[in-house]
């Protein structure tokens, strides 16, 4: 009984000893800290559909992410703020895949997979308090001719100066606030990201962003999967069998009426993806 | 001078300028040990750059032993308005003592921690990148690769955290320092000089997900770092950050004259911002000042409220008010039996071993080191000398300047609004000179 409290008491010592020289010896700040993301994809910042203002990560973030886990895949989403280092991410670093509402890729688009999350529309919005009556706009981009457009960076904007239209590059929350400068007349942005934006900025609230009378059709919004990375077309197949889970299990439409607001058809949205996916 | 004589000329003095300095309690310099005829030459100094139209007016004060010896103001602070010993001042970095003052408030009270990561405070900084340029010809000029480690407190403190200023690509300009301030273009981030309609926290989560220059305590890199504190100050604390430092240093040092937006009251007291071409020509400057990536608004000092409350450039101050500041930490924490921290903490800010083997050269030169929150003079083996090893003092982009001197129980404040800042590094080392050797005794 004495030798083994003596053993006891020596394993004991042991242990003590050993842990203290690794508390004592251990850097505090080191790259081991850092976290390795599993199945990391790339997005820009655009509330409310990918936004770190949302719990979630926002509408399309949550939708990716429910549809990757009801197939039991792991995903992490990391949301950056400039289009310049998504790129970087996307061909240079190989990544899984990316998100951007307004992106344009330059490199070969035959290594990319686009696999539809969302359907939404996009309206033209303008600041009443600049342009006290409407601007004479009635479905032709010619009408606007004069007028200086806020575009988002990598924004295809041939059609604009097609139009006689001048041009501003900006990220979206700069286009926000340089519409209510009247920096800009007019800026795209989907109705949902006019009122979050509303609702999380009240000085813009006076400028009374109005949309102009035609709106786009409903156009799918995608996650664009990387063939080159060694998951991604793996990946991306087993978003779509997610997808199809969450469609059908009632998920997807809980998600949407979350973010949408009352008298948005959620319904045609779902029926929209469900008839995408089975394409 | 027999001893009845310096009793006769201290007296003489005081009186004068007890009625001059109305509210300000001062003393002669002989009994401080200083040379009145000695200060003269720092008025002389001051009126001469005013008459060659190098600078507009200024307010220069020099304090030993914790009593004002010399508050002496010149020139306009305005078109048609001279300046006064209470005009308001842009004093733009020198705000960044005081948000350093702030954290080690934080850090006396158990909350954090210099060898903290920033991480564990704002999310955001966790795994950051660091750009790295590539070989021309390759598909990107540059690679992003992981951070040897994380940024800690103690690297914003220091300036060793691999954030930059974009207005460095003028300064130091380079490839990869340029690739990293385009980031920080395109993700909407400003120095900070024009009061961004923005919060601190929009501004930071943003900054925290761009690519560093360098890999954390790599570099001496002179950036928004104080910025980042400024929010930190507000996660830790649970309190705006103006808030905080009003209840928490401007109110216990009865600095009433100091402020993140002036208040309206206030107005007619805020200098004018000038430029000059250092050459005779002096103008009001009407607008913003643009160049390259510095963006300057001096009008921005006019306005009364806003959201962006930045650590580094925000504060808005007077000659006084940072008197009290500066001879608080002369007093090694305290001030008018009030003690804001500690005198270890005072020694460890100020202590000269926490930048390593780089120096503190971007408003001085080699032999100056940089502790949590300041400049601190190592040696006396180079060219810029402010009196003694162990000064410390920093500066602000219009021109403004602030000298601790412990070895000497002296604080010097030169504080003038005028732009380019560059031009006036003679002018501060001249005005250090001249208030050290007034020293007498």
């Amino acid at each position: 009984m004495k030798n083994n409290n003596k053993i006891s008491l020596g394993i004991f010592l042991t242990m003590l000893l050993i842990s203290s020289i690794a508390m004592a010896t251990g850097p505090r700040v080191t790259q081991s800290m850092l976290v390795v993301a599993e199945n990391e994809m790339f997005a820009v910042d655009a509330p409310p559909f990918i936004s770190l203002a949302e719990t979630e990560g926002g509408l399309n973030a949550e939708i990716v992410k429910s549809a990757l886990a009801a197939v039991e895949i792991k995903s992490t989403l990391t949301v950056l703020p400039v289009v310049k280092m998504v790129n970087y991410y996307l061909y240079e670093e190989q990544a899984l895949a990316v998100y951007d509402r307004h992106m344009s890729f330059s490199g070969d688009e035959k290594s990319l997979i686009y696999v539809p999350v969302f359907h939404m529309r996009e309206n033209y919005f303008y600041s009443k308090f600049h342009h006290k009556s409407d601007l004479n706009w009635k479905g032709k981009l010619d009408d606007l001719s004069g007028l200086t457009y806020g575009a988002h960076r990598g924004e295809n904007i041939s059609v604009y100066e097609k139009a006689g239209i001048k041009v501003v590059f900006a990220r979206h929350n700069i286009l926000v606030k340089k519409l209510a400068a009247g920096e800009v007349d007019f800026i795209q942005m989907p109705t949902l990201t006019r009122d979050w934006m509303l609702e999380h900025d009240a000085s813009i609230q006076q400028y009374h962003f109005a949309a102009m009378k035609a709106e786009t059709e409903l156009a799918p919004q995608f996650i664009v999967f990387n063939k080159n990375n060694p998951e991604g077309k793996k990946i991306a197949e087993k978003l779509k069998q997610g997808l199809q889970v969450i469609l059908s299990n009632g998920k997807y439409e809980n998600i949407l009426k979350r973010y949408l607001h009352e008298g948005v058809d959620v319904e045609a949205r779902v029926e929209a993806l469900s008839q995408l996916i089975k394409q | 001078m027999d001893k009845f004589m310096v009793l006769f000329t201290s007296l003489l003095f005081s009186v004068s300028l007890a009625v001059n300095a109305q509210d300000y309690i001062m003393t002669s310099p002989e009994s401080e040990g200083l040379s009145s005829e000695r200060l003269q030459r720092l008025d002389k100094l001051m009126n001469d750059h005013v008459a060659e139209k190098k600078i507009a007016g200024s307010v220069v004060l020099v304090a030993r032993n914790g009593k004002i010896v010399s508050l002496q103001e010149t020139g306009l602070a305005d078109i048609d308005k001279p300046m006064k010993k209470d005009t308001i001042f842009r004093i733009v970095s020198m705000t960044k003592p005081i948000t350093s003052t702030a954290i080690m408030l934080l850090y006396e009270e158990g909350k954090l921690l210099p060898s903290d990561p920033v991480s564990k405070y704002i999310p955001e900084f966790k795994n950051q990148k660091v750009v790295e340029m590539m070989p021309e010809g390759s598909d990107f000029n540059y690679k992003l690769v992981p951070a040897k480690r994380e940024v800690t407190i103690h690297d914003l403190l220091t300036h060793q955290s691999g954030i930059l200023y974009l207005a460095s690509t003028g300064w130091f300009p380079n490839p990869k320092r340029e690739q990293v301030v385009s980031f920080y273009r395109e993700a909407g981030i400003t120095d900070g000089f024009c009061r961004p309609d923005e919060t601190i926290e929009d501004m930071v989560k943003r900054l925290a997900r761009l690519p560093l220059y360098a890999h954390p305590g790599e570099v001496w890199e002179y950036g928004l770092s104080v910025d980042v504190l400024g929010y930190l100050v507000e996660v830790v604390s649970g309190m705006k950050f103006d808030e905080f430092v009003q209840t928490r240093i401007f109110n216990p040092l009865q600095m009433t004259d100091s402020h993140f937006y002036i208040p309206e009251e206030k107005l007619n007291r805020v200098s004018a911002d000038w430029n000059t071409d250092w050459n005779g020509s002096i103008t009001r400057v009407a607008g913003d000042l643009i160049d390259g990536d510095l963006a300057l608004c001096p009008n921005d000092a006019y306005e009364t409220s806003g959201k962006y409350l930045s650590g580094g450039a925000s504060v808005l101050s007077t000659a006084y008010d940072y008197f009290r500041f500066a001879q608080m930490y002369l007093n090694k924490g305290e001030l008018d039996g009030v003690r804001l921290l500690s005198r270890k903490t005072v020694e460890l800010m100020t202590a000269t071993n926490h930048i390593g083997e780089h120096d503190a050269t971007l408003l001085h030169s080699h032999g100056w080191k940089f502790g949590l929150g300041f400049a601190i003079q190592e040696d006396r083996s180079h060219g810029v000398d402010s009196g003694d090893v162990g000064v410390f003092e920093w500066a602000g982009y219009y021109s403004t300047r602030f000298s601790v001197n412990p070895k000497e129980n002296m604080v010097t404040i030169f504080l003038s609004q005028t732009s380019p800042f560059g031009a006036h590094f003679g002018l501060w080392d001249k005005i250090m000179a001249l208030s050290t050797s007034a020293i007498a005794d």
